[in-house]
């Protein structure tokens, strides 16, 4: 510890406080083996069932069906983070009393949400590695550096939105139903969004309600990145809305919660 | 304002009223807790106590009047304030352990101690390596307490902190609040532990349905009840024991178990000798924080919300 003694007028330095918020984040993930083994195992055991098997097959645009695949479930892998994370995370931290114990202390509440973002979208980067790795080396699917990291970066942008909605859930919901709206939206809407299965396969009713999912938004970033096809503006622009809507209400839902006792 | 001067007071609550839709919570209170006392914050459940504790921290905003905390609002003095809330264990970082947590929290805070020091005045430093979500109830309260000191504070806030802790903690838990006294701090704790509060405390705040009833060191309040307890078996039936000498309540159960209070033991005793009737198992006691603070509370029932 350093013995140094600053001046007591403001708050502590902020460099070194983010950085073990979000080593505290980092660990809280890791540690717990179901959120480890649902954020970073389920979308690799998805890519091998569902995917490995036509990673061979090439689209008309030249790319290969594995990338394509490939970038459906690293978006399906960031909506399950976002959800779990942000939401049922945040819900029990808030009912359990750990958000309540950090607002009585000096932490400003901006910098708590900033090292919750900075650690997810680190371990969204571990996980996105992990499902290239195994794409790669399993399936033989296989980026350009420059692509892969474009693409890989597109979606860590693009899962802002995600993680607004995620904090959504968290503040307005009970840790119970947190939890379920986590599972049941990351697999429904995953599957909506053409995640699962390519959008053309699924019914007209499923193609026409898709495009108002972020998580489409998000794949078709993506999507786009692979085939060079494509305009981005109208997703970035939903991704955007998203971020907006599901922002204002966690604030909104966040300050209720200030505001009413417990 | 620099904390630690002469600044009388560390606090100030003045007319503060606070609302939760229909129940009034606190009703035009006015108190000031003097810089580097240890203040007890006594009352029972409903009296308001957690809610005033939660407008001094900047937790909740009151409905009328205002608060003050080292002469700033609650929320600006929030690096020289610790706060360890009540029943706060599954508020704790489950996944952090005890070292990680309390290093987490000392970075909050601009001068704090180390986590070191910390942990030795919280009694924790064999437990420096165990996950918080595995400790046991009143390791919980004393990691809560160890997050509540790390920054250093002028003022704690110590919201039932002795409960969950066995005989062993409790000890050690008041040897270190004592050097936080000694340190200077300024100290305001809620307790159901009135003896532990007769003990340490410097000043007695009792509260009721929102108001302050009493207000003084622990000897004044005693003071203001002024009645001993005298025990001891005997053949005495009820109304003989009421017609001993300065005997105010009586009770006797049936193998003879007798309890007399009265403000003149000494005489009492003396008649009880006098009259040649055979007792045994005599004992007294002058009158607790507890009786005075049962007194005080049973006289007036809450105030008509």
């Amino acid at each position: 510890m350093t013995a140094t003694a600053s001046v007591p007028t403001r708050g502590a330095a902020t460099l070194p406080l983010l950085t073990q918020l979000v080593l505290a984040e980092l660990r809280r993930m890791a540690r717990n083996p179901m959120f480890a083994v649902g954020t970073l195992g389920f979308p690799v055991l998805w890519f091998a069932l569902f995917a490995l098997p036509h990673v061979h097959k090439t689209l008309d645009s030249g790319a290969t069906v594995g990338q394509y695949l490939l970038v459906s479930f690293a978006t399906y892998s960031l909506l399950s983070l976002a959800m779990f994370s942000f939401g049922a995370a945040v819900a029990n931290e808030r009912t359990g009393g750990w958000l309540r114990l950090l607002r009585a202390s000096p932490l400003p509440a901006p910098l708590y949400l900033t090292a919750k973002l900075i650690a997810a979208l680190l371990f969204s980067a571990l996980s996105l590695t992990l499902l290239y790795a195994f794409a790669h080396f399993a399936g033989g699917v296989t980026f350009p550096a420059g692509q892969g990291l474009l693409i890989a970066g597109k979606l860590l942008v693009g899962m802002i939105p995600l993680i607004a909605l995620g904090l959504c859930i968290g503040f307005l919901t009970n840790p119970a139903s947190a939890s379920v709206l986590a599972n049941i939206l990351s697999v429904i809407v995953s599957f909506g969004s053409g995640l699962f299965v390519p959008l053309d396969q699924l019914p007209k009713v499923v193609q026409d309600l898709a495009p108002f999912l972020p998580s489409y938004h998000l794949a078709q970033l993506g999507w786009n990145a692979v085939t060079g096809q494509g305009n981005n503006i109208i997703h970035w622009v939903w991704l955007a809305g998203y971020t907006l809507v599901c922002g204002s209400m966690a604030a909104w839902a966040y300050r209720r919660d200030e505001a009413r006792r417990q | 304002m620099q904390a630690g001067g002469m600044n009388a007071e560390a606090i100030e609550l003045c007319g503060v009223s606070k609302q939760f839709g229909r129940v009034q919570a606190l009703h035009d209170l006015n108190l000031s807790i003097r810089a580097g006392e240890l203040t007890a914050l006594l009352g029972p459940n409903g009296a308001g106590k957690t809610t005033a504790i939660e407008l001094m921290l900047g937790l909740l905003q009151p409905t009328a009047g205002t608060v003050r905390v080292l002469d700033r609002k609650p929320q600006a003095a929030r690096t020289q304030v610790g706060a360890m809330p009540q029943e706060s264990e599954s508020a704790l970082p489950a996944a952090l352990t005890v070292h990680e947590a309390v290093t987490l929290f000392a970075h909050m805070y601009p001068v704090p101690l180390t986590v070191k020091e910390a942990l030795a005045l919280a009694d924790l430093l064999p437990l420096a390596g165990h996950r918080a979500g595995a400790l046991s109830g009143g390791q919980a309260r004393r990691l809560a307490f160890a997050l509540a000191v790390v920054g250093n504070p002028a003022v704690l806030y110590l919201d039932e902190p002795t409960t969950g802790m066995d005989a062993g903690s409790r000890q050690a838990f008041w040897g270190a609040v004592e050097r936080m006294k000694e340190d200077g701090k300024t100290i305001l704790l809620t307790t159901h532990y009135l003896e532990e509060a007769e003990r340490t405390a410097d000043r007695v705040v009792v509260m009721n349905a929102g108001q302050i009833l009493a207000d003084g060191t622990p000897e004044q309040l005693r003071a203001r009840v002024a009645s001993a307890r005298v025990r001891f078996t005997s053949d005495l039936t009820l109304t003989e024991l009421q017609h001993l000498p300065g005997v105010e309540h009586a009770e006797v159960d049936a193998q003879g178990h007798a309890v007399l209070t009265t403000r003149t033991p000494e005489a009492l005793v003396t008649a009880l000798v006098q009259s040649g009737l055979p007792f045994s198992e005599l004992e007294g006691t002058r009158a607790s924080l507890e009786d005075a603070f049962l007194t005080l509370t049973a006289n007036k029932p809450g105030v008509a919300a």
